[in-house]
């Protein structure tokens, strides 16, 4: 065993390498990702963790390295006089200390950044902390590279020291330099130390090892000592002081008698009387060497006289040649012995042997009487020996004969017996209590369980021991069969109920769809007849009165009856002084406690069956699968989202041109009014335009734009006159009126204005101006510059479009009852005789939206109101006009937008008019039923189908739905036909006119409720109330005035579109 | 030379196998290289039987004998006893004793001349004893352990005791036995030396795990190297040497 050993000390690094490794080795063990939107305590653990580990690591390293090197008070003495002879004690212990120091001052700021870590409070705070971390470290750990390359040093020297065990059996050679110590250590062991002929060839400890009695020696060669003071010796002969002094062995001082090492033996005699002090209490071997130059017996009387110095000492005096081997081995033996004996000795003495000393010890008996006790060794032994010295002899054993055999060997027990041959082999009797059991076998046993099972074989034979075939009927094989089926399927469903209640999932899955109720009143009477009950006469049973989902009238009026008065309610009259807790929902109309411990196993049971198909986690999961299903959520919007459009309802850019927008619409008069108290604004009036536009506190109004809007206000003055003049109500209609404002009153919703028959497009206009506005600038700020001014030249002419005045046309038929004839749409079809690309007409264009899934796109206009659905081929539908002016207006609006988005090459061709629909109020209702009767060819009434008659007229190609309120509605290919169809209509619908009911009332009243942003329902009721006076006139004449009325609304119309075509 | 042998990859052979002068039983193992080791010793010159005692194998420390006899215990079998009866020599006597420590071989050990016993072995039994093998019987211990057939290897040469046994208990036995002694060890360092070795007045077999120190123990004290006993008288100083204080 090797107590030191100075190699395995790991390598101390510089600091720089120190520093890099305990980085890199953060780096590499510690997670690296971390982002800022992290919470903050992940992000402090994050930086504290890396802070930590490095003083870990820190901590570590630096241990290892103080524990590693030996610590000079816990070694050998010999060790640590050495160290302090090579290394300076002074130096090492400082260089540890400091390295404990530093780990300690890492430690520290490990602990105090991770506690600062702690106020980190964000991303970056902490990174610096670490940071900051890292390079305090970094920096304690810079300040001992000095240290660190010392103890590198050291760790290298240290490695390189032959390992010398203290305490082991050893030799020391010791004396002046070049006397042969070295030569001798060469001869005695295998160790190969270099031998020169000058001297300190030696400059270190040297460690032979040699055999001698079974037992390892340790040879220490060490360096030459000179007669000097102690102080004065240098470094390399103080290592062989340092061995002489510390380590317990034989010592060998050799003395050169040759004196060829420049050394009397006199001055080496003097040095050994100057180190002498030493040797003392160690066995001292004087070695005279080189005597192959200089026998003993040929020294000086001097010599010999200073050598006698020995033999007065009592010290051993040898003489060897390490050149011819004289006396080396006699040498190296009495070494031994005398380092043995004093081993010995000093074990003994220290009473460290007494446990061993028994098995030491051979115990020999002493004689206690006289009896010979002899060794009992046979003859054949020693025949036996010499044989075997004789020749190879050689038996078969039994091992040899196992192998060769293998599997078939077989163990002969008897195959040793010390018996004669022939009765080796026989049986031994088996004894049982001491008798041999074969005495007790009968003789003629064997023979009669041979008749035994002779007999046995013949019963066999014979079908005794047959299984009797049962016979089984055709009944119990039915009977079997049916069971075995009973028990297969019990077996089944035994499995399958395990299955069942072994799986936890839902009965039904959540997106399974709802099943239709598969019982009927009719299903129930067809399987009853298909059974041969006779179901006649059971229209009235009681299982045809099935509950429906609505109420009915009569059973809620029932109901209603026998409900008993709610507690707290209106019924009571005298007013509680206490509030009146109702009843709890649970309790409410239960009877008694038994009733509700029912309701109670009720509702449970319900509740569990709901929980569990629908897979529910309990009563109050209101679980929803999909929140926001895709299909209605996805690309419904796109960016015109909630709160984009609130973002822009509330900018200053749409308040101001909402504001411009209604200023547009103000009356002429209050236009008036305003502009008479502004001065004129003189920057509009020299550049034509003004930044303040419509905010502009200065009038830009022209002269002549004033003027004419006085016109325009006298022509109006002069209008409401004439209306006031013209028409002298009857009272009825003054009745009518009063009632109509009571209700206006009363539902504070209705406002009737005055008729305006004609601009049913502006009053959409009015309705939707606010959103299609929106629409157009949210849309038009996406596209490009083109769709700005395309915007800009339709609000120009919406402008224009407005200052026209908005002439009432009622006035133009005050003498005839009105029927209006309203067109609600016009159909278009026109081509463009040209390919388009959807796709790039939907990214380009403005208020475009692209139906992919149909192949389309639909494009509106906002003035004329219309739709445009275009397909690819070029063919374009327009639809939502109200004239055959707008609509040709609106389809050539359409034509040259797309031209305008590139398609220069596009033609407007093959327009026509599709299909026109319009609708009519009577001005009273009609029997339908008898209508349709007299008309039967013609009309087709089918209540179940659709509410109102279908009235075709074959040469107008008109098809009319004629409604019990006295509505019509009227699809044709054009306007006029659509007129001509109700100008026909009328006489014929006219005889089957009716008083009105109340239920009439009700229904327009709702359709008013429903609609009252209608204007034309408001007109229905005016008509309506009118008409009563009109019965008794000429048909022919109401329907001229209806045609008057719209061949006035054409060129009107016409009037005001010339500039847009 | 003592042999080294192993039973089934187990080194306490003298668990597995009796040797005395005149004959040696051997456990019936497996196979049959444990036998041959034995075989090939002394096959010639006394029998080597395959033996088994109750049906166990463990042969050597169910029986006690010498070159006179063999005690087997009451367990052993009619046909086990008649084996080993038609094996044996005649002038070797077998019996069966009826004996509460039924493992004879640890309780007893014996030379062909002393036996050393249990100090609780029953009288009876230690009279059959004296008569079969013709021996004086001396209740004795060894280092304190009442098993002394466990601890004991002796033959009419020299004996080894267990390593504990003190220098005095050393003389003491020595006087008994009337042969020289010794404490040691076999197989590498066990201490029951009975179980470990078997020895007669001319071989010795012990465990392959005896180390070459403790083999040439055995061959100087029971003299089956001629200059045993010098030999260990010159190791004794690098013995004292080498050996730690434990």
């Amino acid at each position: 065993m090797v107590l030191y050993n100075f190699k395995k000390i790991t390598v101390v690094p510089t600091a720089k390498d120190f520093i890099n490794i305990m980085l890199s080795k953060t780096q590499r063990k510690t997670p690296t990702v971390v982002h800022k939107h992290y919470k903050i305590s992940r992000i402090r653990s994050f930086y504290t963790r890396k802070v930590r580990y490095t003083q870990q690591n820190f901590n570590e390293r630096l241990s290892m390295i103080i524990q590693e090197f030996p610590k000079l008070d816990n070694i050998h003495p010999f060790y640590a006089d050495l160290m302090n002879i090579l290394y300076d004690k002074d130096h090492y212990k400082l260089a540890l200390g400091q390295l404990n120091q530093a780990r300690h001052l890492i430690d520290n700021v490990g602990k105090d950044y991770v506690r600062l870590m702690k106020f980190g409070d964000s991303l970056y705070r902490c990174k610096m902390l670490k940071k900051a971390a890292l390079g305090r470290m970094a920096t304690i750990m810079k300040r001992q590279a000095p240290n660190l390359v010392y103890l590198e040093q050291v760790r290298q020297h240290l490695s390189r020291l032959p390992s010398i065990d203290p305490y082991t059996r050893t030799l020391i050679l010791c004396g002046f330099p070049n006397v042969g110590k070295s030569s001798f250590l060469n001869k005695i062991t295998r160790a190969d130390v270099e031998v020169h002929s000058y001297a300190f060839t030696t400059k270190s400890l040297y460690v032979g090892h040699t055999d001698y009695k079974y037992l390892r020696w340790q040879v220490v060669d060490t360096p030459g000592v000179l007669d000097h003071p102690l102080e004065e010796r240098n470094v390399i002969e103080m290592q062989a002081v340092t061995a002489l002094a510390h380590l317990r062995a034989a010592i060998l001082y050799f003395i050169d008698v040759s004196e060829q090492c420049g050394h009397s033996i006199a001055e080496q005699v003097k040095l050994y009387e100057s180190i002498k002090p030493l040797f003392t209490n160690k066995p001292l071997l004087v070695v005279c060497n080189k005597v192959d130059v200089t026998p003993m017996d040929q020294l000086s009387e001097a010599n010999r006289e200073a050598l006698s110095i020995f033999e007065k000492n009592n010290v051993p005096l040898l003489s060897m040649s390490a050149v011819t081997d004289e006396g080396v081995m006699e040498v190296k033996q009495q070494a031994c012995d005398t380092l043995l004996a004093y081993r010995i000795e000093n074990k003994i003495q220290a009473k460290k042997v007494d446990s061993i000393l028994n098995r030491l010890h051979v115990a020999l008996p002493k004689t206690r009487d006289e009896k010979e006790r002899p060794a009992c060794i046979p003859e054949m032994v020693l025949q036996k020996q010499r044989l075997a010295e004789l020749q190879e002899f050689k038996k078969k054993l039994e091992k040899n004969l196992e192998d060769e055999l293998g599997d078939d060997y077989i163990l002969d027990l008897k195959k040793n017996y010390d018996l004669p041959e022939e009765f080796k082999y026989d049986i031994i009797p088996e004894f049982w209590n001491g008798r041999n059991i074969a005495d007790f076998i009968h003789a003629e046993l064997l023979q009669k369980v041979e008749e035994l099972e002779k007999e046995e074989a013949l019963r066999e034979e014979a079908g005794y021991y047959a299984v009797p075939k049962i016979e089984i009927d055709e009944t119990l094989r039915e009977i079997k069969e049916l069971a075995q089926k009973i028990r297969d399927r019990k077996i089944i469903n035994r499995n399958e109920s395990r299955i069942s209640r072994q799986s936890s999932k839902p009965t039904t899955p959540r997106t399974a769809p709802a099943r239709a109720r598969g019982r009927s009143a009719t299903d129930f009477r067809n399987r009853m007849e298909d059974l041969g009950v006779d179901m006649e006469g059971t229209d009235e049973a009681h299982f045809t009165k099935t509950r429906g989902r609505a109420r009915s009238l009569t059973r809620s009026q029932s109901r209603t009856n026998a409900k008993k008065p709610r507690l707290g309610s209106m019924h009571r009259s005298v007013s509680t002084s206490r509030s009146q807790s109702r009843v709890p929902r649970n309790q409410s109309g239960v009877r008694d406690s038994s009733m509700q411990l029912k309701l109670k196993q009720v509702a449970h049971k319900a509740i569990a069956k709901k929980v569990k198909k629908q897979g529910l986690k309990g009563e109050a999961d209101r679980f929803i699968g999909t929140k926001r299903p895709k299909h209605l959520f996805a690309g419904k919007r796109g960016i015109d989202n909630l709160s984009s459009r609130n973002l822009h309802f509330n900018s200053n850019s749409h308040k101001k041109n909402r504001r411009n927008y209604f200023s547009q619409y103000k009356d002429a008069i209050t236009l008036l009014l305003e502009e008479r108290q502004k001065q004129p604004c003189r920057r509009f009036r020299t550049t034509g335009q003004c930044q303040f536009g419509s905010y502009c506190n200065y009038s830009h109004y022209t002269l002549e734009q004033l003027i004419s809007l006085i016109n325009q206000e006298n022509q109006n003055k002069i209008c409401r006159q004439a209306e006031t003049i013209n028409s002298i109500p009857t009272i009825d209609s003054w009745l009518i009126k009063y009632q109509q404002s009571l209700y206006t009153r009363s539902t504070g919703k209705y406002n009737s204005k005055h008729l305006v028959e004609f601009p049913r497009m502006t009053s959409i206009v009015h309705q939707k101006n606010g959103t299609d506005l929106n629409n157009s600038i949210s849309s038009s700020t996406l596209n490009s510059n083109s769709n700005m001014i395309f915007y800009k030249s339709e609000f120009h002419e919406q402008s224009e479009n407005n200052a026209l005045p908005n002439k009432p046309v009622q006035d133009c038929l005050t003498d005839n009852p009105k029927l209006n004839i309203s067109i609600s749409n016009v159909v278009t079809n026109f081509s463009l005789k040209s390919h388009l690309n959807l796709r790039y007409l939907a990214l380009n264009g403005s208020n475009i939206e692209y139906r992919r899934e149909n192949g389309m796109l639909t494009m509106k206009l906002r003035k004329p109101n219309a739709t445009a659905t275009i397909w690819s081929s070029g063919k374009i539908a327009c639809t939502g006009s109200t004239s055959e002016t707008h609509a040709k207006i609106a389809s050539r609006r359409f034509a040259r937008i797309i031209q305008k988005l590139g398609y220069h090459n596009a033609k407007f061709s093959s327009y026509r008019i599709v299909n026109v629909l319009g609708s009519c109020s009577l001005p009273f209702p009609i029997k339908v039923i008898q209508f349709s009767e007299k008309y039967k060819t013609i009309a087709q009434y089918e209540p179940e189908l659709h509410p109102g008659v279908t009235f075709k007229i074959k040469e107008l190609k008109a098809t009319l739905k004629i409604f019990s309120t006295g509505s019509i509605t009227v699809t044709a290919p054009s306007v006029n036909n659509v007129y001509q169809a109700i100008e026909q209509i009328y006489p014929m619908v006219f005889p089957f006119r009716r008083e009105k009911t109340a239920e009439d009332e009700r229904v327009i009243r709702k359709l008013m409720t429903k609609k009252r942003n209608f204007t034309e329902i408001d007109e229905n009721v005016s008509i309506y109330n009118s008409a009563n006076s009109v019965t008794k006139q000429n048909c022919d004449g109401l329907a001229i005035g209806i045609v008057n009325v719209g061949n006035n609304l054409e060129n009107i119309i016409k009037q005001k579109y010339e500039n847009d075509l | 030379m003592a042999v080294r042998a192993q039973f089934e990859n187990n080194n306490e052979i003298g668990v597995f196998s009796k040797l005395t002068n005149s004959y040696c039983l051997v456990g019936i193992g497996a196979s049959e290289t444990f036998y041959s080791v034995f075989e090939s010793e002394l096959s010639d010159i006394i029998p080597v039987i395959h033996a088994s005692v109750a049906g166990c194998r463990i042969v050597g420390r169910m029986t006690v004998g010498n070159k006179n006899g063999l005690l087997l215990p009451n367990s052993t079998t009619d046909t086990e006893l008649q084996h080993i009866r038609n094996s044996l020599p005649d002038n070797v006597k077998v019996q069966r004793v009826e004996e509460r420590l039924s493992a004879l071989g640890n309780v007893m050990v014996c030379n062909d001349y002393v036996a050393l016993v249990h100090p609780d072995l029953d009288k009876d039994t230690e009279e059959i004893l004296s008569d079969t093998l013709n021996v004086e019987v001396y209740r004795q211990t060894v280092a304190s352990n009442c098993l002394v057939g466990s601890y004991c290897a002796i033959s009419n040469q020299g004996g080894l005791v267990h390593p504990k046994t003190t220098v005095e208990d050393l003389d003491e036995l020595s006087g008994l036995i009337q042969v020289p002694l010794v404490a040691g060890t076999v197989n590498r360092g066990s201490d029951v030396v009975g179980a470990g070795m078997v020895v007669n007045d001319w071989c010795a077999v012990c465990g392959t795990d005896t180390t070459s120190t403790e083999i040439s123990v055995i061959d100087s004290i029971f003299k089956l190297d001629p200059d045993g006993v010098h030999k260990m008288k010159k190791l004794k100083g690098p013995l004292i040497d080498s050996i730690k204080a434990s």
